[in-house]
Parts: structure tokens; C-alpha cells; sequence
């Protein structure tokens, strides 16, 4: 078999074979590069915003799904639990949860976090309490969604909010690099974010 | 036309030998090194350290030494006594049988002995631990191998008791004593 | 007339030399994907063992053996004088575990379904043997009760238990049915019973 006889192609062709490979390579990563451009390839990433969620709405936040009912304030709340300090009180987040995922689920003080609330230093709660017979629990299993109680203790001297910032962590069915196995893994960024009015119930219980 | 020269056949196979006989002689030794290396940090050996291997034996009343320390068992017996909080004998249940074993230190320095694990063995290798289930009724304390930290307590004599339960038909042999620390060597006080 | 020139000199054929080593490389890695495809992948490698068994024989759990006693469900469940209802069931499962050469906790007691649901021991009350509530010495045979809670659809459940918690990599499990059908209801509050020696 002979080249093709028209001169144009076979200088073409020619010089192509007389390339290095790597500067071939090279040339084909900028025309992919080029290509992928069309296709948004090269548009800066988004920084991605939470979104706002607000009472009474499921919010699907992977091994379950949760519903903020609302938010108060309570005082001594014995025998169930004890504050540290009998001038300070609890905040309470009511919600509902189902375990959306195949298991029971742990881990229920991660779902809720509170920010920037005066005289409360940890972002979880430091009990979570059963309402349908004042319990602290652990657990939850799928197929009943039950109405909880997440307790934060508050300093008394702190300015007693109106509303809180509530966000709603989330995870994510994925491989764990480490183990190799899939695991849910909590993820960077909440699902939502609610702001929620407290009611100042301290002096009833 | 030109002819071109038939090339000669290839040489025989001795001559590929010869070719490549210091590659050949130096596979084995590379061999060898590759598998001594690869097995030199085996985690199987790590896991059998990690367990009771190497015991320490000693009869009834006779001392074994471990680092700084002496240990004897004074007694290793069948428990008929045992009393509840309010005093009354306790009724083991069917099949069950209760044993009391008194351990005796010379522990001046209680770093030596701090944090050990004391289980009752028998004759077929089986395990009983310390304040069994079976046995919560009894009024009994804590066994340890460091000294109650209540003053008064000579550091060069002091006792622990300890009170197991086997299945009827069960034979004591020895008291183990463990150190998580101190593995694959562990205390073993025969009865 | 000039001999032909070689083959290997014609700029073409070097592009489909360069072209035939570019594919065989990417049919390596396809190989390479497909034998990853094929092979089982760390969850299904460390799984752990079940083992399965009807209700009432002895189940071989690696250190310890047990058998399904009996099952009761309720509406109810009273503990310490307290009633704890449900929008489910109550299930509760009378075992007889016997530890093998060394004393053995419970870690892991689990109620898995027909639509592959696992639901832990209930923990809105004080287990008598689960969560390492007891410890079971070698060759003594004890009975008591695991409670779980379920929902009232349920079926197809089997029992679940291991000495170590969590994943329980490739570790024993029992696997032990229990009896199908719809869970006849107790009317009454059930109350747990004690764990018992058993001869």
C-alpha cells in the first residue's frame, strides 16, 4: 500500500508521524481541553449556599428526614435531667425524625446544630429525649418517626434568644477512603438552615 | 539480483544458559530476601503477641516473680459460704458451682502489678471471670492486684479475694493473672 | 525496480503502531475494571458470618451458642412500674445463650426483616442481657429477654445477635427466624423477665 498521492495529505500525515509522542499527547489535551470548555468545563465553581428551610417542613437530610416543630425555653426539668447550675435553663428544639435509612440510627445529637447563641458552648445538644414517654434515647428505627426533644443548657446570666439559627446536618451514603467500605459520612455543608422563634416557657414545665 | 546470505540458525540452548547465568544465580538469593522482607513485619506475629502465650507458673504458695513484684496463691477453693447483703446464705442455682481464690502480694511498687486481669481456668481450658452475674447477691468487693488505697495497708503483704462460678463438673486448675501490658507473658498460680 | 520501501518506514503505519498501543492499554484497563467489577468489594469481603437455625436448636455464634427460647409481643411493654407504648411493636425474644471457653457479653442484638430493615435493641429501657447487660460465663446456660421495637408491618423477622458491636467484620452471627405469620398481641403490658440460670 502507498501513501496517498495528494501532496497536501501526505504532508499532513507526514508531519504528524514525525512528531514526538508527547507533544502529539500534549496536542490532544489542549483540543480536549478546548472541548470541554463548550461544555462548561472551565466555568468557576460554585460556592454552594444553604438552603433555608422553615417549620413544619421535611427536610430529607439523608439516613432521615426531620421536622422542626419548634423551640422553648424550660427550667428545671428534674428528674429526666439536671442543670449543672440551678440558675441556668434548658433551650429545647422540638422535631420529629424518621430514620429514612435500612437500620437503626445513632448518632441523634448530630442532627441538629445551633450557632451563635449566647451562654451555650457546644453545637450539639447535650440530651435528646424521647416525647412519647420522656426517655433519653440513643436510638431510632426506621419505619417510625418519632417526636424528640434536643436540650441545650443555657448559662443564666446569658441573653435569652427570641429566635435561634438552627442548621441541619446531613450525610452521605459513600466509600470510606480507609476502610474501603460504605459508610454514611457526615457532609461539609448543612442541608438547611431554619431560624426559629423560642417561646419562653420557664416558668411552666 | 542480489542473494542475501541464509543467517546461521539460532545458537543452542547452552548458550543462552551461559547468557544468563548470573541472572539465574542471583534469583534465589533475591527470592529469599523478598520473602524475608515481606514476612519480617507479619501481622500474625503481632497478633500472637497480643495474646497469653508465655506463662509464669508457680504452685499454691509459692512465689512467682514478676517485674518488682512477688504473687502467690494462698488458696484456690470450692466457696460454701457465700452470705448476701443481709447476711443469709445464698442458694447457687442448679449446676452451678462457686469457688474463692485468695492471691497474696509483695508489691512495693504498685506500677508493677496496677492493672491486671484475674480469671479462674480449668481443666479444659476454659475462662471464668471475677463478680460473675450469678453471684450479684453476694456481698463481696472488687478483686485487684494493687492494694486498697485505704491507709494501713503493708505494700510487701496484701491480699485480694476473688469469687468465681463454673458449670458443675468443671475442675479448677489455676488462677490466671494478666497484664495487658505485660503480654505474651502472663502470671498462671496452679492450684 | 527499486525495492519496496519497508513497511515500517511509511508515516501512517507508525500512527496506527502508536494507535494499537494506546488501545491495548485501555483494553488492560478495562480488564483490570472488570475483574474489580466481578470480585466482591470490602463490605461484602467482611461481612459477617451468619449463622442460621430453626427456632429452638442451637446456634453456633463462634464464642457462645444460642437458641431461640420463645417470643412475645405487645403494645405495652411495662419496666420499673412505667408503661412504654408504641407506634409499632413490642417484640420480645426469650433466648438461652451459653458461653464457650471465656466469659461473653452481648454487643450486638438486632431484629432483621423481610425487606432487609435491621432494628437494634430497643433502648428506651433497661436491657436484661443485651447492650452487655450480663456476662455470660462459660458452660452455664442462662435464659432472658431481649425487647425490641418494630413497626406493626413488619414480617419475616430473624434474630440477630454477636458478642462484638457495629459492623462485626466477619465476626459470627446468629440468624435464627422466628415464627412467620402475623405477631399475635398480647393484650396485657408485657414486663420482662430476669435472666435465669438454666439447667
Amino acid at each position: 500500500m502507498t501513501t496517498a498521492n495528494r501532496p497536501a495529505a501526505r504532508k499532513l500525515s507526514a508531519r504528524l508521524a514525525e512528531q514526538p509522542l508527547s507533544r502529539l499527547a500534549a496536542g490532544l489535551g489542549a483540543i480536549v481541553l478546548a472541548i470541554s470548555g463548550f461544555f462548561g468545563g472551565l466555568e468557576p465553581t460554585q460556592v454552594p449556599t444553604t438552603p433555608t428551610a422553615v417549620l413544619d417542613q421535611p427536610i430529607d437530610a439523608g439516613p432521615w428526614r426531620v421536622t422542626i416543630i419548634g423551640s422553648r425555653l424550660l427550667g428545671d426539668l428534674r428528674p429526666l435531667v439536671s442543670l449543672s447550675d440551678e440558675d441556668n435553663h434548658w433551650l429545647v428544639v422540638q422535631l420529629t425524625v424518621e430514620v429514612i435509612a435500612d437500620e437503626t440510627w445513632t448518632g441523634l445529637d448530630s442532627i441538629v446544630r445551633l450557632s451563635g447563641v449566647d451562654g451555650i458552648e457546644s453545637a450539639r445538644p447535650e440530651h435528646v429525649v424521647l416525647s412519647r414517654d420522656l426517655t433519653k434515647v440513643r436510638r431510632l428505627h426506621p419505619g417510625m418517626p418519632e417526636k424528640l426533644s434536643l436540650l441545650w443548657e443555657q448559662q443564666g446570666d446569658a441573653v435569652t434568644p427570641l429566635q435561634v439559627e438552627l442548621f441541619i446536618a446531613g450525610r452521605t451514603h459513600r466509600l470510606d477512603s480507609l476502610t474501603g467500605r460504605m459508610e454514611w459520612k457526615p457532609e461539609d455543608e448543612p442541608r438547611a438552615l431554619l431560624v426559629v422563634p423560642v417561646e419562653d416557657r420557664r416558668e411552666q414545665k | 539480483m542480489t542473494v542475501t546470505a541464509i543467517a546461521p540458525a539460532p545458537p543452542p540452548v547452552r548458550g543462552w544458559w551461559r547468557r544468563n547465568v548470573w541472572g539465574l544465580l542471583t534469583v534465589l538469593p533475591l527470592l529469599v530476601t523478598a520473602a524475608a522482607i515481606g514476612y519480617a513485619d507479619d501481622v500474625t506475629e503481632d497478633y500472637w503477641d497480643s495474646q497469653p502465650r508465655q506463662p509464669i507458673s508457680a504452685a499454691t504458695n509459692e512465689w512467682a516473680q514478676l517485674g518488682g513484684a512477688r504473687i502467690r496463691l494462698v488458696e484456690l477453693v470450692a466457696a460454701t459460704d457465700l452470705a448476701n447483703y443481709a447476711g443469709e446464705p445464698i442458694q447457687l442455682p442448679a449446676g452451678v458451682l462457686s469457688w474463692r481464690a485468695v492471691i497474696e502480694f509483695d508489691a512495693p511498687d504498685q506500677d508493677a502489678v496496677a492493672g491486671c486481669k484475674i480469671t479462674l481456668e480449668d481443666r479444659a481450658g476454659r475462662q471464668y471471670g471475677t463478680r460473675p452475674d450469678e453471684l450479684d447477691q453476694v456481698r463481696a468487693g472488687y478483686p485487684g492486684c494493687t492494694a486498697d488505697s485505704s491507709a494501713g495497708v503493708d505494700l510487701r503483704s496484701y491480699r485480694t479475694e476473688a469469687l468465681f462460678v463454673t458449670p458443675v463438673g468443671a475442675e479448677p486448675v489455676a488462677v490466671r493473672i494478666t497484664w495487658i501490658t505485660k503480654l505474651p507473658i502472663y502470671l498462671r498460680l496452679l492450684r | 525496480m527499486n525495492a519496496p520501501v519497508s513497511r515500517h518506514r511509511r508515516p501512517l503505519w507508525r500512527i496506527w503502531r502508536g494507535m494499537g498501543s494506546v488501545a491495548l492499554t485501555l483494553l488492560a484497563l478495562a480488564i483490570g475494571q472488570a475483574i474489580i467489577a466481578a470480585t466482591p468489594d470490602v463490605d461484602r469481603s467482611e461481612r459477617p458470618f451468619l449463622k442460621s437455625g430453626p427456632m429452638g436448636a442451637e446456634v453456633d455464634a463462634r464464642s457462645f451458642t444460642a437458641s431461640v427460647v420463645g417470643v412475645r409481643s405487645s403494645r405495652i411493654i411495662k419496666e420499673r412500674g412505667v408503661e412504654h407504648d408504641t407506634q409499632g411493636v413490642w417484640v420480645v425474644v426469650k433466648v438461652k445463650i451459653t458461653a464457650g471457653t471465656e466469659p461473653v457479653l452481648i454487643n450486638y442484638a438486632a431484629l432483621h426483616d423481610g425487606r432487609g430493615r435491621t432494628f437494634l435493641a430497643t433502648d428506651r429501657l433497661r436491657q436484661p442481657i443485651a447492650d452487655a447487660a450480663r456476662t455470660f460465663q462459660p458452660g452455664i446456660a442462662v435464659e432472658g429477654e431481649i425487647a425490641f421495637e418494630v413497626p406493626a408491618d413488619t414480617t419475616g423477622l430473624s434474630l440477630r445477635l454477636a458478642e462484638s458491636s457495629g459492623a462485626r467484620l466477619m465476626d459470627a452471627t446468629t440468624d435464627v427466624a422466628l415464627p412467620p405469620g402475623p405477631l399475635w398481641l398480647d393484650p396485657q403490658p408485657v414486663t420482662l423477665d430476669p435472666p435465669v440460670v438454666s439447667s
